[in-house]
């Protein structure tokens, strides 16, 4: 080997150790480093929200109701399913579950949430519901059709679920609406 | 092949790429932001439905009705101010705002503790059950019982069914000594006592006044109940419906109060009474006064008369007070021409006893212009008419501790009036007079802090055997406890709130639980039937309750009994409206009712006691208005002429002048509390930076003086009185006098805990409290002092 191939094959190894190092990289952005970003953690027991919609006939503001003083109450009490469900209304595993585990012992389902803000963000689903007139699934995912609960995606570092609404979809929205985008509209 | 330098920079510069068109930096970054604000201690409230609950405030006597926001009928998150409550009308004060640093306070203390070692150190207090402190006191109590009589309680809070239930268990046990926290209201008591026949408190119709003149109150800085006299201030001001109500503010200095007065009457320290005479004088000489009442209701007046003529001209007093001969001239014309008008007395926010003469001489005033018992004027409180208990049932103990002396000297050979004078009873403690005292039961006061010349008081602790507080709070004097017996705070107790100072209505305040209590407290209502039980005989059947709620509820029956008042249920309420006399139709159908509706709103009230007509107020020897008191002659007070007239004798500040060159004294202010508790985190963050800085309380100085000292702003400098010395820091201000100098109270706590213990001096080190002769009442309004540079 002359000195020359020498130097052309080490340039050719080199820019196949770069392309190696650049996929390599983007595999563990893209791939890796969700998997360890974010924990998998599912629901206490499973949910169906088609079943409570077709079957039960109930609509959502059944259980997702906004209090007579104008607040949301997000996601039902106890209280609320104890309403129907006081005994086990069928046979899966989750309904024997409620039964025993939360209607009995009265205890509160300790469900998670999947798109919490946190505590220093004021949001108001009033004023986007009833003055703004959105829809729900306008940031949220339909459920209309969901038979099972998906597991909840919860950020190591942050401790925020995956699908949690990030400011800037807030601020971009509210320019669009020619909505305020001061700070105090959210953070009081 | 191998691996060069130049391939390896390749792998890693493909790496680095790579990972720039991946979200991993971006994310991590933004992440990590989000992590940086997540520490574990971060608070994070409450989710759920919000309820709100009427209750009643306890941090002072100023009885307003708030409203307790809780989140799933738990957490509390917010107190604001309840507006169907006719005192405060929906208003609120710093401290009530900050009442829930109180419930989730770090002070509060958890279960009884025990000190098994020595005094003060919190290292040794031990916890304890109920069970084993009840059995402690009642051990104790039980060989106390010969030596009944060296039992001593002082309670901070004056009125209200605990107290009572406090001086009661002392009755029955046979012990004379139940003694309430120094103030105002002692000399308010006494003075009515000796001028007008019955003892209690007055009345202000001051939502009707067109006049104010206020001797040294601070009106709007926490006198009487502070929402109601910001409410009324702020009627007086800006109530287009009414004509403006004009307020003279006689203080020496530059308060808040004297700033949103019209008119600041800077008079010299200590004499604010002596203008009082002066106003008399000028409106007697020029025979302003009221005729009708001066020479049918009075008694006195040609000897009253005869003083003013010979002490008090405006000469006289321009010379005492520093105030010009026409300003004296124009504001008695002012005054006995406007109609109605009112004097205030009472310094500062209450706290100081103060002179009776001070007192006597602004009623006077009152007395001279036909404001007493008059609309827009001064009356009598009115009673609420609750049920009595069933009398305490006595013992051969009991009936010899009723003949036994009181430790403080009131109702004595020296001072026969029957005073409050915690003051003397610390002396006589610390002198040895009298009897020892045995045990000191402190009830919701602070005396270790809040007593003016604390030292005494501290020195006397040591001759006390045992030192008993029922407080929430590791307070400056709970923390010297033998024995804790912690009460839950207002907002988990059931509690009356009595009228608060000063008003011309009858009120009746409930406090109860908003939620259950946080810790191991137990109400100090049920401790002491609770105790007085396990002591049994006569002392057990003066407790024939089985908790405190039957004991409370057997009173309120006598409102339902008496048929009077309404629960007010509806905002805007404003029983000043119409004038006293008034009958209300009850809104309550029984007893029952009224207790559900009392626990709903929190508040009762009633406006069917009219103010009683000049021919039956007085109860005087000669059934009128004394200003010459036959009173204080008969209850054997000796003396000269002099003595039984309002007159101007000022104690003199304690020091000498040639060694403490200036005055030093003490004020208060909205933004510290000087109650049995210690300031909120909420309200000293609204301290001004001249005010508190770091650790460090200021003096204020008059620029002048200081420029003539070499001080300047910030300055530290060492105040030292005879008493002691504390370092401070100057702030210059045109507020003071240049021969005074001014301190706040209520900073320098050695308890509770680290958002305010260490914070400021406490003043009440270095000031020194002094004796009003005929009384026995204390007085610190003024100590001498001198200012070094350190």
């Amino acid at each position: 080997m002359t000195g020359e191939n020498k130097q052309q094959n080490s340039g050719l190894l080199g820019w196949l150790l770069f392309v190696v190092g650049f996929a390599g990289a983007l595999f563990v952005g893209w791939v890796v480093f969700p998997q360890l970003l974010f924990s998998t953690q599912y629901q206490p027991i499973n949910y169906n929200h088609a079943i409570h919609q077709e079957e039960a006939g109930m609509s959502c503001e059944d259980c997702h109701y906004f209090r007579d003083d104008g607040t949301y109450a997000g996601k039902p009490q106890l209280a609320t399913c104890v309403e129907c469900h006081e005994e086990a209304q069928g046979e899966t595993e989750s309904e024997a579950m409620l039964v025993s585990e939360y209607v009995e012992p009265e205890k509160e389902i300790p469900w998670i949430s999947y798109s919490r803000q946190p505590d220093n963000v004021f949001f108001s689903h009033g004023a986007h519901v009833k003055m703004a007139e959105m829809e729900c699934t306008d940031c949220h995912r339909d459920v209309e059709k969901e038979t099972e609960t998906p597991p909840v995606k919860i950020n190591r570092l942050t401790g925020y679920p995956n699908e949690i609404m990030k400011m800037y979809v807030c601020e971009d929205c509210h320019a669009r609406e020619h909505v305020s985008n001061a700070c105090d509209v959210c953070h009081k | 092949m191998k691996l060069d330098r130049r391939a390896f920079v390749k792998l890693i510069a493909g790496g680095v790429g790579g990972t720039l068109l991946s979200p991993l930096p971006w994310k991590m970054a933004d992440d990590t932001a989000i992590w940086s604000q997540n520490w574990f201690w971060r608070p994070s409230p409450e989710r759920g439905g919000a309820t709100t609950v009427n209750t009643v405030c306890q941090l002072c006597s100023g009885g307003c009705g708030v409203r307790v926001r809780l989140i799933k009928e738990k957490r509390a998150v917010n107190i604001d101010g309840n507006p169907t409550h006719p005192v405060n009308q929906g208003g609120i004060c710093p401290l009530g705002a900050a009442g829930l640093q109180y419930l989730y306070g770090p002070s509060r203390i958890e279960t009884p503790l025990q000190q098994t070692g020595k005094r003060g150190d919190l290292e040794t207090m031990k916890a304890i059950s109920w069970d084993e402190a009840l059995e402690i006191l009642a051990i104790k109590l039980r060989g106390m019982r010969p030596k009944a009589r060296g039992l001593v309680c002082v309670s901070g809070k004056r009125e209200g069914t605990v107290p009572e239930l406090f001086a009661r268990f002392l009755h029955a046990y046979g012990s004379p000594n139940y003694n309430v926290m120094p103030a105002a209201a002692d000399a308010e008591s006494l003075g009515l006592f000796v001028s007008q026949g019955n003892s209690g408190a007055l009345g202000y119709d001051l939502e009707n006044a067109k006049m104010v003149i206020s001797f040294g109150s601070s009106y709007i800085e926490g006198w009487g109940s502070p929402n109601r006299m910001m409410m009324a201030f702020g009627d007086w001001r800006s109530n287009p419906k009414r004509d403006r109500t004009k307020i003279v503010q006689v203080e020496t200095r530059g308060s808040l109060s004297a700033s949103k007065a019209d008119e600041w009457v800077a008079v010299a320290p200590g004499t604010e009474s002596a203008l009082a005479l002066g106003l008399a004088q000028v409106i007697v000489s020029e025979g302003r006064y009221d005729r009708t009442f001066v020479s049918k209701y009075t008694h006195g007046f040609d000897e009253f008369r005869r003083l003013l003529r010979r002490n008090y001209t405006p000469d006289k007093v321009a010379a005492i007070t520093g105030v010009e001969k026409e300003k004296i001239i124009g504001l008695a014309r002012e005054f006995a021409g406007t109609k109605p008008a009112v004097a205030l007395s009472g310094w500062g926010q209450g706290r100081m006893p103060g002179s009776i003469y001070d007192f006597l001489a602004v009623q006077s005033l009152n007395a001279l212009v036909g404001s007493l018992h008059k609309p827009g004027g001064v009356t009598r409180m009115p009673r609420v008419p609750l049920a009595p208990w069933p009398k305490v049932v006595l013992d051969a103990k009991s009936l010899a501790g009723e003949n036994e002396p009181r430790l403080d000297g009131s109702n004595g050979p020296q001072f026969p009036l029957p005073a409050q004078l915690f003051h003397n009873l610390v002396k006589n403690v610390n002198e040895g007079n009298l009897y020892p005292a045995e045990m000191l039961w402190v009830y919701e006061a602070n005396p270790a802090h809040d007593l003016a010349d604390v030292q005494p008081f501290l020195e006397a602790l040591d001759k006390i055997g045992t030192l008993v507080s029922f407080s929430s709070f590791m307070d400056d004097t709970t923390q010297l406890a033998d024995l804790v017996l912690p009460g839950p705070t207002y907002l988990e107790r059931l509690e009356d709130a009595p009228i608060p100072p000063g008003l011309q209505y009858a009120v009746f305040g409930l406090s109860q639980p908003i939620l259950s209590p946080r810790f191991e407290t137990r109400h100090p209502g049920d401790v002491l039937i609770q105790l007085a039980k396990s002591l049994g005989g006569n002392v057990g059947a003066s407790f024939p309750w089985s908790d405190y709620e039957t004991a409370l509820k057997e009173r309120v029956k006598g409102l339902a009994d008496a048929g009077r008042g309404q629960v007010a249920d509806e905002p805007g309420l404003q029983p000043w409206k119409g004038g006293q006399g008034r009958q209300l139709a009850p809104n309550y159908d029984s007893f029952d009712d009224l207790w559900e509706k009392l626990i709903e709103h929190a508040c009762w009230f009633d406006t069917s006691e009219a103010m009683p007509s000049w021919e039956s107020a007085f109860t005087t020897p000669s059934r009128k208005f004394e200003f010459y008191s036959q009173k204080m002659r008969q209850v054997g007070i000796r003396g000269n002429d002099l003595t039984y007239l309002p007159h101007f004798k000022p104690v003199e500040p304690a020091g000498d002048p040639r060694d403490y060159p200036l005055l030093l004294m003490p004020y208060e202010t909205m933004a510290i509390t000087n109650g049995p508790v210690a300031n909120p985190p909420f309200m000293t963050k609204t301290l001004f930076d001249f005010q508190l800085k770091g650790n460090d309380s200021f003096v204020e100085v008059n620029p002048k003086t200081a420029a003539d000292m070499g001080l300047k702003e910030g300055d530290r400098v060492a105040l030292q009185t005879e008493r002691g010395t504390l370092k401070v820091r100057v702030h210059l201000t045109g507020a003071a006098r240049p021969d005074v100098v001014f301190i706040p109270t209520g900073l320098g706590h050695t308890a509770f805990d680290s958002y305010i213990k260490g914070k400021g001096v406490n003043a009440n080190e270095i000031l020194v409290a002094q004796q009003e002769p005929v009384t026995g009442l204390a007085i610190w309004w003024g100590t001498r002092v001198k200012i070094s540079k350190v």
